[in-house]
Parts: C-alpha cells; sequence; structure tokens
C-alpha cells in the first residue's frame, strides 16, 4: 500500500489539535501560529489529492477508477464496518474547499478571537477533520459519525465565542440539526437491515454491509430491491437530516441565529463547508440510494428549493443587519443548489456541486468582509456606516468584487453555477420553465439586496464616527485575496473543476435514468 | 424432609416484611436493613428452588447476590454517612433534592 | 491572421484597466495609458475591418476560440469571439467614439482626487462593451453585457458621496437584472431548443459546433405553455430577448434608470448612456434577428414598445431644465426609433441610425459636458443664457449636434431617421409612423429650446464666470461635429440612378442581415426636413422671444399654456412614481412583514413552538418525581405487582 495520503489530509488536523493541546493556556500568538502551520501543511498535502486525482475518462476510455485513494481497514467485521475512505469526482472539490478555506479561517481568527485561543483553535482543528471525514468516508458508520462530530465542535464555537445571544443559538443549532440527523440514523440501521437480509439469500454467511458503494451496487445490479414505500420513507428520513442542514426552506430559521452570534470565523466555516454537507448528502445518499423515490420527489422539492431563492432574497432585503442579510443570502443560495441536485440530471448535478464550491468562497468571504467592519466598529447595523469607499478603497473593491460574485456576475464564479443549474433545471423533464420563471426572480433580488448592502456601506455621506477607520491591513488583505483569486479562476475557466465531476455525476446519474426508462 | 412450600412461603413473608419496610420506615438505616432482607429473601427461594431442581444454578446466583449486596451495603453507608454529614439526620424523606 | 489579430481589440484596454488598477497612480499616466489603448485597439479594429473587407463577402465571418469555457455534461460553451460585418461597425463605434471620449476626459476630468480610479473604470467598460459585440455565443454576449452595466454602475455612482449618485447608480443596475434575468431565461430556453448558445456554427478542434441562429426552421410551429394558450416557442424567445434589450436600451417599462444615470460625470454619460452601452439592446436585437423575424407577434410589440418608448420620452425631453436630463430623454426617445426600426424589420436602418445617433449624442452630450464645465458645474439652463460669445467652439459644434438629431438635411440624422420613417411607409405601419413623426417634430422643437436656453438671450446667473474649455476637450467636440456632418453618407439611398456610394452599410451587413436597400421617399423626406427646420426654428424662437420670463428656478414659458400636462411630460409622465407606489413599497412591505413576522413568528415559531411542547410535557411529567424514595419504591412495587399477576392471570 502506498502512502495513505487522504488518511494525512483527514486526520493531520485532528492531530494538530493534539498538539495544541500540549501548549500552554496563555500562548495565544503561539496557538495561532501552530495552527495556522497545521492548517496551511494540511492544505499542501490536500493539492497532492488534486495532482494525484487521474482524470478518469478520456474521450471514452476509462482509465482509472471511480474511487481514488482508497483506504480499507477492517473495524467491525462480524457487522460489515471498515474504516473505509476513498475521492470521487464528488467528493475531490469539497474536500479541496475544506483545506482551502482552513487556513484561511484560522488567519481571520487574529482578528476575531481574542479569548480561549488556544482552545479555539482546538475545535476548529477537530471541525475540519470531522468535516473532510464526513465528505471522504465509504462507510454509512463511519459516515454518520463524522457527520455528528460535527455538530460538537461546532455548537462549542458558537456557544463559547458567540455574541449575546450564544447561548440560545448554540442549543438551537445543535438540537435542531441533531433531531434531523436522528431520522438519519434510524434510516441507515434500516438500510443496513434490509440489506443483509436481502443479500443473504443468495450469499449464505453475509454478515451485512454498511460499504456505500457495496449497496449501491446491490440496488441497481437488482439483488437487493425497496418496496416503493419503504423506499420513500428511509429517502424521507435521509433527506430532512440533510434539508436541515442545507438547510431547505422551511427548516432555515435556525441558521441566521446561529450566523448571527457564531464569530466570524465560525460563521465562515458554517456558510463555507458546514452547509454543503447537506447538499453533498443528497447526491451521495438521496440520488444514489433511492433513485425512484428521488424522482417522485423532485419537483415537491424543486418548488420548496424555488420557494426558499425567492424567499431568501426578500427576507435578506428587508434585513438592517449586515450578517443577517449574508445569512438569508445563504437560504436563497442554497435553494439553487437544492434546486441544481433534484434536476435530476448531469448539468444541473455538477452546476450544484460547482456552486457548492461558489458559495463556499463567496459566502465565506462575504462573512469575512462582515467580520472585518465588526471588528472596527463593534457593529453590523447597515445606518451605522456610509461613504466607506472614500476611506478604505481597497476594502471596497474588494468587497465589491464578493458581492458581485455572489449576485452572480457573469465572469465571476457565481454566475457560471446558477447558470449551469438554471440549464439543468430548465432541461428537467419534470421541471421547466414555470420553475425558473421564480429561480431567475432570485438572481434579480440578488443584486438588489447586496447593492443595498454595498449603497449603504460604502456610498453616501462619511459619517463622524467613521472618519478614523482604517483600510485592511495586510493579514486581511491576504485573507481576502487569497479568496479573490479562485473566484476569478472558477469565473473564467470553470471547466478546470468541471473536468472530474463527469464520471462520478455521471454514475448517478445513470442510475437515476435506469428508474426513468423502467417506468 | 421439610416441604419446599414452606421455604417458599418462609422467603414471600420475608420478602413481604422487607417491602413494608423500604415502604412505610423513613430512617434510611433501616430501609437499608430491609433491603438486605429481600435480598435474602430472593436468596432463599433460590437455593430452594436449586435443590428442588437439583442444579448449582441457584447456588451460584446467591453467590452474586451476596457479592451484590456487599457492595451495595458498602456505597449505601458511605453515601448514608456523607448525608448524614450535611443534613444532620437520616431521614429518607429530608433527602429530596432530586425533585423534579 | 485575423483570429489572433481580433483578440487584440478586447485585450488592448484590459490591458489598460490592469495597469491602471495595479500600477499607475499619476492622473496624467492614467489618462495618457487609458486613451492610448483605446487608440491602439481602434486602430487594430481599423486593419481588421479592412482584412475583413477583403475576403469574400460569403467568408466574412471570423471566429476564434480561446479556451472551452463551460463544459458540463450536454452543455458546451467556448469563450470565444468574431469578427463579421456587424461586429466590425459595432467595433468601430465603441473604440472610434469611445477614444474621443477618453481624450476628452483627460481634460474634463483634470483635478479630480480618483481620477485613476475613473479611467480605469473607462478602460473596463470598453473591454466589456467589446466582448459585448464581438462575442460569438450568447453566454459570452452577456458576460459583455452584465460587465458594461457594472461599470455603468461605478461610473454612475463615480461620485457616490452625492446620495442621488449612489440612489441612481443601484437603480440602473437592478432594473437593467431585471432585463438581464429575461435575457438569462431566454439563453435557457435557446439552449434547450438548439443545444447550442453559438451564434454561427464554429469549427472547433476538427467538430462543427452548431449555432442556432441558421436553425431557426426547426423549431418552426412548436409551442410550450398550457394547452388552452399555446404559445409559440420563437415568440416566447424573443419575446424575452426583447425584455432583455429593453432593460439595457432603457425601452418602455423599463426605460427610469437612464434618465438618473445622468449623476455620473459627462463624458461617461457621452460613451455609456448615448453612444455605445445603452445601443447593446438594438445590436443585441440585430444579431439574433433570424429569431425575432421567425415571430411576428413579438415583433409587433417591438414596433410599438419602440414607437412609444420614442414618443414618451420625446414629449419628457421638452419639459426638462436640466441641460443632461434633455439629452437623456432624447436619447431614450432615439433609442425608441431604433427599437421600432427592428420591429419593422428594417435591422439595417436600425444600426445606420444606431451609428449617427453615436455620432451626434456624442457630440450633444460632450457638447454639455464643456458648457458644464466653463459654467462651474452648472446644469440648470435657467442659470445659462448667451453662452455663445464665451464659448464659440462649443456653440458652434453644439449647433451641428443638435441639427444632426433634428434631422436637418443633409446632416446624419437625416439619412438615418429618414431611412426608417420611409421604411414604415413602406411597409405600412401607419400608426407608429404618425407617433413616429410627431416624436421627430419634438425633437426638433426640443433641441431648438435647448440651444435657445443655453446660448442666446442673456446669461442669468452671474455666479460664474463662463469660458471656453481647453483644447483637449474642444478639438474632440470638432472631430465628432465633422462626423455628425459626414456619417449619413455611409448609407446614401439612391437619390438618382446610377449613383456610385449608395448603400454602403448595407450592402457591407448584407452578409449578416440579408437585407435590401430601402427606397428613398421624396414626401416624407420633405415633410421631415420641413417639420424639422420648422419645429426647431419654433422651439428656437419661442425660448429667444421669452428670454426675459425664464428665472432661475421658475417655471417654463409654456407651462402658462399647457398646465398640469407640462408637470407630467417633467417627470416622464410619472412611471417612476407609479413604480414606486406599485412595486417598490409593496415589496418593502413583503419584505418587512416576512423579516419581522413571518420568519420569526411564523415559521421559527412553529419550530420553537415544537421545542415548547416539549418543556410543555416535561413539565406535567416532572411532577412525578418527587424525590421522596419511598414513593418510588411504592409505584415501583406496585408495578411489579401489577406485571406478575399480569403474568399469572393472562400469560399461561
Amino acid at each position: 500500500m502506498s502512502f495513505p495520503i487522504l488518511s494525512t489530509v483527514l486526520w493531520l488536523p485532528a492531530l494538530g489539535a493534539l498538539l495544541l493541546l500540549l501548549l500552554p493556556r496563555g500562548a495565544d500568538e503561539l496557538a495561532r501560529r501552530v495552527s495556522l502551520g497545521v492548517a496551511v501543511v494540511t492544505f499542501l498535502i490536500s493539492l497532492g489529492l488534486l495532482s494525484g486525482y487521474m482524470p478518469t475518462i478520456t474521450s471514452g476510455a476509462t482509465l482509472a477508477p471511480e474511487l481514488q485513494f482508497v483506504e480499507q481497514i477492517p473495524w467491525l467485521p462480524s457487522w460489515g464496518v471498515s474504516y473505509s475512505i476513498a475521492l470521487d469526482g464528488i467528493s475531490l472539490w469539497l474536500v479541496l474547499l475544506t483545506t482551502f478555506l482552513h487556513p484561511v479561517v484560522v488567519l481571520s481568527t487574529w482578528d476575531s478571537v481574542h479569548k480561549e485561543v488556544r482552545n479555539f483553535q482546538i475545535l476548529l482543528q477537530l471541525l475540519t477533520t470531522a468535516m473532510i471525514g464526513v465528505f471522504v468516508a465509504q462507510d454509512l458508520l463511519l459516515f454518520y459519525i463524522f457527520w455528528e462530530f460535527t455538530l460538537i465542535p461546532m455548537t462549542f464555537l458558537i456557544g463559547i465565542w458567540g455574541g449575546a445571544n450564544r447561548i440560545y443559538a448554540a442549543r438551537k443549532f445543535f438540537l435542531y440539526t441533531f433531531a434531523g440527523s436522528v431520522l438519519m440514523l434510524l434510516a441507515i440501521i434500516g438500510l443496513y437491515v434490509l440489506h443483509r437480509n436481502a443479500v443473504v439469500a443468495s450469499e449464505p454467511g453475509f454478515v451485512g454491509s454498511t460499504e456505500i458503494g457495496r449497496i449501491v451496487s446491490d440496488l441497481r445490479a437488482g439483488r437487493f430491491t425497496l418496496d416503493t414505500t419503504t423506499e420513500r420513507l428511509l429517502f424521507g428520513a435521509f433527506f430532512l437530516a440533510f434539508a436541515i442542514k442545507v438547510p431547505l426552506w422551511p427548516f432555515h430559521t435556525w441558521l441566521p441565529d446561529a450566523h448571527v452570534e457564531a464569530p466570524t470565523a465560525g460563521s465562515v466555516v458554517l456558510a463555507g463547508v458546514l452547509l454543503k454537507l447537506g447538499s453533498y448528502g443528497m447526491i451521495r445518499f438521496c440520488l444514489n440510494f433511492f433513485p425512484a423515490a428521488s424522482l417522485w420527489a423532485a419537483p415537491a422539492i424543486a418548488a420548496l428549493a424555488v420557494i426558499g431563492i425567492v424567499y431568501g432574497a426578500i427576507v435578506a432585503f428587508a434585513q438592517t443587519d449586515m450578517k443577517k442579510l449574508v445569512a438569508y443570502s445563504s437560504v436563497s443560495h442554497m435553494g439553487f443548489i437544492v434546486l441544481g441536485i433534484f434536476a435530476l440530471n448531469r448539468e444541473g448535478v455538477t452546476g450544484a456541486l460547482l456552486q457548492m464550491i461558489n458559495h463556499g468562497l463567496s459566502t465565506g468571504a462575504l462573512f469575512l468582509v462582515v467580520g472585518v467592519l465588526y471588528e472596527r466598529r463593534h457593529t453590523r447595523e447597515l445606518a451605522e456606516y456610509g461613504g466607506l469607499w472614500k476611506i478604505m478603497p481597497v476594502y471596497a473593491a474588494l468587497t465589491l468584487l464578493i458581492a458581485l460574485s455572489s449576485a452572480g456576475l457573469p465572469g465571476l464564479n457565481g454566475f457560471i453555477g446558477e447558470f449551469t443549474i438554471m440549464q439543468g433545471a430548465f432541461l428537467a423533464p419534470d421541471l421547466g420553465w414555470p420553475f425558473l420563471g421564480f429561480a431567475v426572480l432570485g438572481v434579480v433580488l440578488a443584486a438588489v439586496y447586496l447593492l443595498k448592502m454595498y449603497r449603504a456601506t460604502f456610498m453616501g455621506e462619511l459619517a463622524e464616527v467613521n472618519q478614523g477607520l482604517p483600510d485592511l491591513s495586510r493579514r486581511e488583505l491576504t485573507t481576502l485575496v487569497i479568496l479573490c483569486v479562485p473566484i476569478i479562476l472558477i469565473g473564467l475557466y470553470p471547466a478546470l473543476l468541471f473536468g472530474p465531476m463527469q464520471v462520478s455525476v455521471g454514475e448517478v446519474i445513470d442510475g437515476l435514468s435506469l428508474i426513468v426508462a423502467g417506468r | 424432609m421439610v416441604p419446599t412450600a414452606y421455604y417458599i412461603l418462609l422467603s414471600a413473608a420475608l420478602f413481604a416484611i422487607g417491602v413494608l419496610g423500604v415502604l412505610v420506615r423513613r430512617n434510611a438505616m433501616v430501609v437499608f436493613m430491609s433491603v438486605e432482607l429481600m435480598l435474602n429473601a430472593a436468596n432463599l427461594a433460590l437455593v430452594t428452588f436449586a435443590r428442588e431442581r437439583l442444579s448449582v444454578d441457584g447456588q451460584v446466583l446467591v453467590f452474586f447476590v451476596i457479592t451484590v449486596a456487599a457492595a451495595e451495603v458498602a456505597v449505601g453507608l458511605a453515601l448514608l454517612v456523607a448525608i448524614f454529614r450535611t443534613k444532620r439526620t437520616a431521614d429518607v424523606d429530608e433527602v429530596s433534592t432530586l425533585r423534579g | 491572421m485575423l483570429t489572433w489579430l481580433i483578440w487584440l481589440i478586447p485585450l488592448l484596454p484590459l490591458v489598460g484597466f490592469l495597469l491602471n488598477v495595479f500600477f499607475i497612480r499619476q492622473e496624467r499616466a492614467a489618462g495618457l495609458v487609458a486613451s492610448a489603448m483605446v487608440v491602439a485597439s481602434f486602430l487594430v479594429t481599423l486593419v481588421a475591418t479592412f482584412i475583413l473587407g477583403a475576403l469574400p463577402e460569403e467568408e466574412r465571418l471570423i471566429q476564434s476560440v480561446a479556451w472551452d469555457w463551460i463544459t458540463t455534461g450536454s452543455l458546451y460553451v467556448p469563450f470565444a469571439i468574431m469578427l463579421d460585418p456587424l461586429t466590425a461597425v459595432m467595433t468601430l463605434l465603441v473604440t472610434g467614439v469611445g477614444a474621443l471620449i477618453h481624450i476628452y476626459s483627460i481634460g474634463y476630468m483634470h483635478g479630480d482626487p480618483r481620477v485613476v480610479r475613473y479611467f480605469a473604470y473607462l478602460n473596463l467598460f470598453v473591454t466589456m462593451m467589446l466582448f459585448l459585440v464581438m462575442a460569438n455565443n450568447m453566454l459570452l454576449l452577456f458576460l459583455g453585457w452584465e460587465g458594461v452595466g457594472l461599470c455603468s454602475f461605478l461610473l454612475i455612482g463615480f461620485w457616490f458621496e452625492r446620495k442621488v449618485a449612489a440612489a441612481a447608480a443601484v437603480k440602473a443596475f437592478v432594473v437593467n437584472r431585471i432585463g438581464d434575468a429575461a435575457f438569462i431565461l431566454a439563453m435557457l430556453a435557446i439552449f434547450s431548443n438548439f443545444g447550442t448558445l453559438n451564434f454561427y456554427d464554429l469549427e472547433h478542434q476538427g467538430q462543427v459546433v452548431p449555432g442556432f441562429l441558421e436553425r431557426i426552421p426547426e423549431i418552426a410551429g412548436l409551442t410550450f405553455g398550457p394547452a388552452w394558450q399555446p404559445i409559440a416557442i420563437a415568440t416566447g424567445i424573443s419575446f424575452l430577448l426583447l425584455i432583455g434589450a429593453s432593460g439595457k436600451s432603457a425601452q418602455v417599462p423599463l426605460f427610469v434608470w437612464l434618465p438618473d444615470a445622468m449623476a455620473g460625470p459627462t463624458p461617461v454619460s457621452a460613451l455609456i448612456h448615448a453612444a455605445t452601452m445603452v445601443t447593446a439592446g438594438v445590436y443585441m436585437m440585430a444579431r439574433t434577428e433570424p429569431l425575432f423575424v421567425a415571430s411576428p407577434t413579438t415583433q409587433s410589440w417591438v414596433v410599438w414598445i419602440g414607437a412609444l418608448t420614442a414618443f414618451i420620452a420625446g414629449s419628457a425631453a421638452i419639459a426638462q431644465w436640466d441641460i443632461k436630463r434633455v439629452l437623456a430623454y432624447s436619447t431614450v426617445s432615439q433609442l425608441g426609433f431604433m427599437v421600432a426600426a427592428c420591429g419593422m424589420g428594417a435591422y439595417v436602418a436600425a444600426i445606420f441610425h444606431l451609428l449617427t445617433h453615436g455620432v451626434f449624442k456624442a457630440l450633444l452630450f460632450l457638447g454639455s459636458g464643456s458648457v458644464i464645465h466653463g459654467t462651474h458645474e452648472t446644469q440648470d439652463m435657467r442659470k445659462m443664457g448667451g453662452l455663445r460669445t464665451a464659448m464659440p467652439t462649443t456653440f458652434w459644434t453644439y449647433v451641428v449636434g443638435a441639427a444632426a438629431l433634428a434631422g436637418v438635411v443633409p446632416l446624419a440624422g437625416f439619412w438615418s431617421k429618414d431611412e426608417i420613417l420611409a421604411h414604415a411607409v413602406a411597409y405600412g405601419y401607419w400608426p407608429q409612423l404618425i407617433i413616429l413623426f410627431l416624436t421627430s417634430l419634438l425633437t426638433a422643437f426640443y433641441m431648438g429650446r435647448q440651444v435657445a436656453l443655453i446660448f442666446y438671450g442673456q446669461q442669468r446667473d452671474h455666479h460664474y464666470h463662463a469660458h471656453e474649455s481647453s483644447r483637449v476637450m474642444t478639438v474632440p467636440l470638432v472631430v465628432l461635429a465633422v462626423g455628425a456632418m459626414l456619417a449619413g453618407f455611409l448609407n446614401l439611398p439612391t437619390l438618382f440612378s446610377g449613383m456610385p456610394a449608395a448603400h454602403l452599410l448595407t450592402d457591407w451587413l448584407h452578409p449578416v442581415l440579408h437585407e435590401e436597400a430601402g427606397k428613398f421617399n421624396l414626401m416624407v423626406a420633405l415633410l421631415a426636413t420641413a417639420g424639422a427646420v420648422g419645429m426647431g426654428y419654433l422651439g428656437w424662437w419661442a425660448y429667444t422671444s421669452n428670454a426675459a420670463k425664464i428665472k432661475v428656478g421658475g417655471k417654463d414659458p409654456a407651462y402658462h399654456y399647457t398646465g398640469d400636462l407640462w408637470d407630467g411630460m417633467e417627470q416622464a409622465w410619472y412611471v417612476d412614481v407609479l413604480y414606486n407606489t406599485v412595486v417598490i413599497a409593496p415589496f418593502r412591505g413583503l419584505g418587512n412583514f416576512l423579516a419581522r413576522v413571518f420568519d420569526p413568528q411564523g415559521i421559527d415559531g412553529l419550530v420553537v413552538g415544537v421545542g415548547r411542547l416539549f418543556g410543555w410535557i416535561a413539565g406535567g411529567l416532572r411532577q412525578l418525581q418527587s424525590g421522596y424514595v419511598r414513593t418510588y419504591a411504592l409505584v415501583f412495587t406496585m408495578g411489579a405487582v401489577l406485571i406478575l399477576g399480569f403474568m399469572l392471570i393472562f400469560a399461561r
């Protein structure tokens, strides 16, 4: 077996957490530097994943297996559970997004976290391991463990380092998302038992398997079938967990609370990666395990997604708190992602995957932008600002770029994702133009609320209290510029990201089209 | 040979006395003793049935019970001492801080 | 050679933009670099156009792919530009007028603290505009389309400290976005029906990527929508594109942003809001002409929207006091002419008018800029008067521009407007013809009024000392004035048989638009000229003879005769007010309701309510937990007895 690079990327942040634990409590600066070092090293190693990821298909010929960097060690062999991790085209970019945002988030803590610095860093590192784990786990139980483990550090990040109402927000965040995932655990057990019972008939002595690939292949081969009602119930249980995490309208109300109370770094992780766990799960589990149920539910889910797009945008427009505005814009944008996934075709799903990356970059950056002002004035009320363009030109320029990327300006990343998603939804036989008519409203409204925020903060007259605000420090500049690079790059050359997705997404879609053909 | 029924009746009587003791007495010390009484009633029944069925399982179980009872008494008395130190009483009704 | 040469055209201004953003910090260098880049781009365009012209007619389409932009599933969009006769014409206008305006800006913006940024924006705008006109597919066109919108936002809001400018900038972007949303939907529909977003067939890496403009017959007869009201797909797509165009080209009902956009610096108004960006909608309609032609339903909408816009804006222009707002409404009105021409199928006439209008309207805006500059930022025409002696060059060039706009023979506006009117006569668009003709009378009138107010009579406000602008500003004026005199000769009708240089533009655009030359209609020409001269003189006479009645801050003399109607015209028929009450206020209300009531109390109330329900249940259950150990023991015993009893009785 070659060097376990994927495990290294996965566990390095956790090891970093251990290392941080050894540091003395008061050594804040040291803790930040160690943390940053671990994050940067993790990112650099994860670049090895990118360069080692083989293009799976060239002019029709399959060159490499769909799952790469496979590592499998038996864990609970009597139940068929194993430590099984791998990458495919669906998880590759999400893992890279996580490792890419990680150093950025750590960098931002210099300005936004001032108490218990070491412990903050420990939780950040643990959170990163858990999130990467969700994306690379190829075993249901392992997936579930990582999935639940993401809750714990995040809850503490909000509950300890958050704003005035932090305990309420943390508790709400924990309970709401936890309630959803408990249902998913039931569904996982149910799926496991049903699968074992079905396969044991043809394969005596089979102890069951929680391997995702195994269950999917048995489903496709017809060795394991689910009757319609069971399939829909299991689908519903999985979907609810993911929908709360995304969050899909109307399960979104934990998000604004969590974002408003969370420290800047927490918000960036939350918006940047944590929400993507939900949409990732929809592709990996809902579409793969329950294609028929997905087809059955697609129009209803797409309707919720479209409602979310418009609703999130309208509510975002009415906010006066910048962070809340960005939080509701997330609801709107995540609606696009769900719409793309449940277009159930290649364009839609690849567009959704790209948009997950885009949203992670743009919204993460927007939270950093809000954090910059918050650190200076300790308020996020729009009415407190105005005319900042004059004294903070660099900050204004970068904010404009980021806001426009979020609003979907062509040439920047957000547009590519949104357009591909909408094209997918337009092509989907079950959705089509009536859905798009409303979805496109979200594009208009995105410009409305983001420019409202921009105008209120940067244009108009400069208030007396804001006269002396300094422009970006070198560190702030670095964090924002790092995020702006992929924002422009993806806008101009998205083919780079679309390429590796094709085969893996194609597999999912092929599974779906089998059902369509049989219908 | 004493008939089995006698043993069982004795066991039942002991058990009933134990239950009543737990329910009506307020002194923690007496409650403990009543619990011991119930355990030993069960032991008696176990030994009786073991003899009746010519099996050692029951006898073995009795040893377990004795061990557990010993441990329980140790913990229980320690608790009792701790409670007495803070509350200056051994009345179980006084120790109701876990009220919902 | 053309395949790489044409990339230079948009990339040169882009280089200028990058230099200005990252390296240049001095005003002088910024202006020089920015102007040089656009001039260079213009020269490259000239060369490319000559090379293109040397090719045989059917080969005049050069496409060049830089890289694959979007490739996923069936979606394939290259990042590619092209050069064909239509693009060449547009590119020449953009870079030519653009270059002059850049040079003019060096003088106009002199001393502004953010002038480097100004030139960066201007360069970026030219880049985006060039991508818009050179794109070989809808998506790249859309990149330019939104890109110019962004630059428009930045430049309108250039003096962002002014509340008016900030509001106008956001308004422009948002109103444009409404049109853009329709544009996006149109692209989705085009791809879904044709499987491509390319305009024309493109050979790339040995394969032919199809172009949809050559495949319009494939969707003939296809419909969508509910069974009781099927809509032809061609109608659906072209109607969406029309909405998109009316956003960008400021047509009814989306024209409200353009007059406000005058809050930006005046050269910006000339370049973006008169000569180039606002004509993008017309360009786009000409480019996708087969789609429009395939749908007579949409075409009739197009004519009506164009004609109505022309009239509404023309009447609004009469009643303005702000020197730039007159020109702004005039621009909207002239755009209405172009759109109406498109709707009548006279695409060449539309492009012709686009070109001439680009020249003379840029001239007028720059002239007004010179006036504003020379009168120390005065824009209210009531404070002007009698400036012809102080600013002779500006005066003479302005008169040329005004006459060209009014349609006086033989200036540019006459020929292009006449072609549109003649087409309307030839194809029997009578009601629209009457509206357009009335509008052209209004046009002459308000230009006469404006010239009189600015340059004749006595200076009504003596707070400033008027002076002529510097050479760097007057030279572009003169160049444009010459252009405004000569541009009409690009496409002269056949005035006498055997005339050599007739229909140059029609012939040049023939490979793209496949149009035959329109006939010259002497009757229309005579009427239009007589009307223009008469109304122009009337406007001039009315405001020079009544000059004494015009007071700073006072009412227009015409108000005496028209009353409230004049107020209506001054407010552009209250369209803005209508939007504020019908769209914006309810939207705010809805937003506030959702954000303050429905979300926290409705949806979140449900969520919190579930939590409360559990809390309530638990509150009942906790009573059982008395804390008395003996009670627990009693319950426990009773439970055991019950279960044992149950087993004894039932479970035998």
